[in-house]
């Protein structure tokens, strides 16, 4: 049994970590959500996406041939959890763990050729629907409420939960945008409304669907690992330089205990994350329920460190000018996408209850 | 990253797993031990004969060094061993106080002459041995103990006299000896006072009490000290320097209480909600699911620990993590089964083998498991303290001798 990163991959992330924090520190944060809040959804760090693609993050899957590293899901998921804890706004999910993934599984020789070298250099920015798909010919018509990254992205994958998918150039005659404004303006949406546009056909496997469902579930899970940790950290560094009472705010035990249950969610989350990305790496049987709880425990962990690390700063922490509030905006977005927690309990307990009735049965 | 043996990992399972088969008999329930339904004394007996046969093949104490009775393996090792032996009959509550955590500390801290003639005799079943450390003025506060531990006569080597009480000793009843946490001098701050001892249980002055526990059974007693000898030889580390012996034992105990509390699992609670046909119920779902992650959490924090002692590192207080989850976990599994059975489920199951039995021993022993060993709120401390290196708790009795601490 090892059940830890290597250390090339311990490497590697680490020097992610460094150029994500230069490039992409809490005024860089800021100023984004800024963007975002009156220019809604056109935003992006640019920065912080430069560092992304030239370090070979957006291109971690993607094969040498159309100009990616290469790499696992084990790197791709370390990485993962850095522009977690730097909490980058950057349109990773829809566009690295969702488009991008759809592409490596489902593309057509074509549409790979086409859209993977830009995805490697982080030209090109995909997005992804979980929708049904009503297609008439090659000509779709359909209105998707709130795409992530909608307003910026290039193409879009739509696959539908009996697993059929198709690609949409989103630079064409009869696509129309508006950009949302969101709670999170960090994980922008749009509302994409698309007329007769033309739609190419993919190459879905069975089990396409509930596969990349999956293995983004766990990449996220990684980002909302770092989001955690982070918030644990500024939690308790705030707490240790603020006095009330004349004493330090985190020598009250009440605010130990609270820091120190947020540290157990996070590790249990984190046992979790790396055992769902351990699944993803060897396709193992157990990712269907890997995934679910990998997911499940670090939203919990997320929102739950963010929700308290904020009331920890007391007043300030509700300001504009404090780093946390980009956390919980962001703990609440990365707990919704993909599914709620309670959809994904439920999973769960349906995916054991299989279990427990094939044991039952076999015995 | 893997979770498959390594080939060393392989053999050594394959060779467990052979003599199990050979030496052990086989479960019929999860709470099924050797010498269940047996009279107390013959009950103790087949424990013994059992514990004998591990220890004669190396498996009592798998990482241990040989000299002293074990593999010498490593920690993944144990961790296999345990998860092969889950499936027979073992045994349960006589060995492991003495095991995991006093004779680690006689090892650490005894002479050669300690280590030649008490470690194996643990090992073997034949002497069991208690922790003597609570009192009543004295448990989470542990260095606020009062038994008092004075020379016989003012010279090096001379016997100590020892007066005083413990209580929760789980085991003083049948045990051989206790490890003992004395106060040898009162005059100087509480940490700095302490001396630790190891005593024949069957000394004259010790009066062992059973104390009847909160579900009618009685493990735990009160043990009066009256007068009682014990030689300087048996003193372990320097006088005064008793803490750091406590110490010591402590962070074996929390290894100990982390691993098997032998209470309702989320298997187990699948398996009943499954019968039930109560899973359909979004609502139990989520309780369903909840339960799941905190379990195979749990399981997996275990791997990453083994992973990371396998490469060097000692365990610390991130151990905590899994007496503190497990304890309250238990108490919300058992009390949302009964829950959904309604109050029927206070009829207490007289079937000791069922699952229902279990929920019900679980709801009872969770509230002790929250208590024993560390309570949650001090665990929370030391994750607090010494893993994210906050303040420590404001300590008014700090520097202050003893006996001049207000009580
Ligand atoms: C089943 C069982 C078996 C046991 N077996 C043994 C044994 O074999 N040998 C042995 O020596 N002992 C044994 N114990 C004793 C056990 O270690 C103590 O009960 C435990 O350490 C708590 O001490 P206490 O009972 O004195 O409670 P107290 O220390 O008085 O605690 C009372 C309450 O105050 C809280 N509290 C105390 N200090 C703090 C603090 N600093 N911050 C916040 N909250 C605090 C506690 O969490 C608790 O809720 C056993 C206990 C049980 C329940």
């Amino acid at each position: 049994m090892n059940f830890d990163f290597s250390d090339d991959i311990k490497a590697m992330t680490a020097e992610v970590r460094r150029a994500l924090e230069r490039s992409c520190n809490m005024a860089e944060v800021r100023r984004c959500l800024e963007d975002g809040m009156f220019h809604p959804g056109g935003l992006i760090s640019k920065p912080a996406w430069g560092v992304l693609a030239e370090m070979g993050v957006t291109g971690a899957r993607i094969p040498e041939q159309w100009g990616g590293s290469g790499l696992g899901m084990l790197e791709l998921a370390a990485c993962a959890e850095e522009i977690g804890r730097v909490c980058a706004p950057v349109p990773s999910l829809p566009s690295v763990y969702l488009a991008t993934e759809a592409l490596l599984h489902s593309g057509t020789d074509s549409q790979r050729e086409r859209w993977l070298p830009q995805l490697a250099r982080g030209e090109a920015v995909g997005s992804m629907c979980f929708a049904p798909i009503d297609a008439d010919g090659e000509r779709l018509t359909a209105r998707y409420a709130a795409v992530p990254a909608g307003a910026v992205a290039d193409f879009l994958v739509v696959m539908s939960a009996d697993d059929c998918a198709v690609l949409i150039d989103l630079h064409q005659d009869g696509v129309s945008r508006h950009p949302l404004r969101v709670l999170d303006p960090g994980s922008p949406m749009a509302e994409l409304a698309l007329n007769a546009v033309r739609s190419e056909p993919m190459n879905c496997p069975a089990g396409s669907y509930q596969g990349i469902r999956n293995r983004a579930a766990v990449l996220l899970a990684f980002e909302q690992l770092g989001g955690a940790s982070r918030a644990l950290d500024i939690a308790r560094d705030y707490t240790l330089q603020r006095k009330t009472f004349g004493r330090t705010v985190a020598s009250y035990q009440a605010v130990k205990h609270l820091m120190a249950d947020v540290w157990v969610k996070n590790e249990i989350a984190r046992g979790h994350a790396y055992h769902g990305a351990w699944a993803s790496q060897t396709n193992d049987p157990a990712l269907p329920l890997a995934a679910a709880c990998a997911r499940v425990s670090a939203s919990e962990a997320f929102e739950f460190a963010a929700r308290e690390a904020l009331q920890l700063h007391g007043g300030i922490g509700f300001t504009w000018e404090a780093d946390i509030h980009p956390f919980y905006k962001r703990s609440r977005s990365t707990a919704l996408s993909l599914g709620s927690s309670r959809e994904w309990k439920r999973r769960i307990a349906q995916l054991l209850h299989r279990q427990h009735m094939t044991i039952a049965h076999e015995l | 990253m893997n979770f498959e043996d390594s080939p060393q990992e392989a053999q050594f399972r394959a060779t467990v797993r052979e003599w199990l088969a050979a030496n052990a008999e086989p479960k019929r329930h999860p709470r099924d031990f050797v010498g269940d339904g047996l009279p107390a004394d013959q009950r103790l007996a087949a424990a013994r004969v059992w514990q004998a046969k591990k220890a004669a093949a190396g498996y009592a104490a798998v990482t241990w060094p040989r000299e002293f009775g074990g593999l010498g393996g490593t920690p993944i090792q144990h961790l296999i061993y345990l998860q092969e032996e889950s499936k027979w009959r073992s045994t349960f509550g006589y060995f492991e106080i003495g095991i995991g955590m006093c004779l680690p500390t006689l090892m650490a801290y005894g002479n050669q002459h300690h280590k030649d003639r008490y470690v194996r005799t643990a090992l073997y079943g034949e002497e069991i041995w208690c922790q003597l450390f609570s009192e009543p003025a004295a448990g989470s506060d542990l260095a606020g103990i009062r038994m008092r531990a004075r020379r016989e006569r003012e010279q090096e080597g001379s016997d100590w006299m020892v007066d005083g009480q413990k209580v929760w000793t789980t085991g003083a009843q049948f045990s051989d000896f206790g490890l003992l946490l004395t106060r040898t001098d009162p005059t100087v701050p509480k940490h700095a006072g302490l001396t630790m001892f190891f005593v024949d249980m069957k000394s004259a002055g010790i009066e062992v009490r059973p104390i009847r526990q909160m579900a009618g059974e009685s493990e735990f007693n009160e043990v009066f000290f009256t007068g009682v000898r014990i030689p300087d030889e048996q003193r372990l580390g320097p006088v005064g320097g008793g803490w750091k012996v406590a110490l010591t034992t402590l962070m074996f105990e929390r290894l100990t209480v982390g691993t098997e509390l032998g209470l309702l699992t989320a298997q187990s609670m699948l398996s009943l909600l499954a019968d039930r046909g109560d899973l359909s119920d979004p609502a139990v779902a989520e309780s369903m699911a909840d339960a799941w992650i905190v379990d195979e959490g749990l399981r997996l924090h275990q791997c990453r620990t083994l992973t990371a002692l396998s490469k060097g590192s000692t365990p610390g207080p991130e151990q905590s993590i899994g007496k503190l989850l497990k304890a309250r976990q238990a108490q919300r599994m058992s009390t949302f089964l009964m829950d959904l059975a309604g109050q029927g489920s206070l009829v207490v199951d007289e079937e000791t083998d069922s699952l229902w039995s279990s929920v019900q021993r679980t709801w009872n022993w969770s509230a002790a498991l929250r208590i024993a060993g560390g309570t949650d709120q001090i665990l929370r401390n030391i994750i607090a303290e010494r893993v994210l290196g906050l303040p420590e708790e404001i300590r008014v009795d700090k520097g202050i001798p003893f006996n001049q601490v207000t009580k």
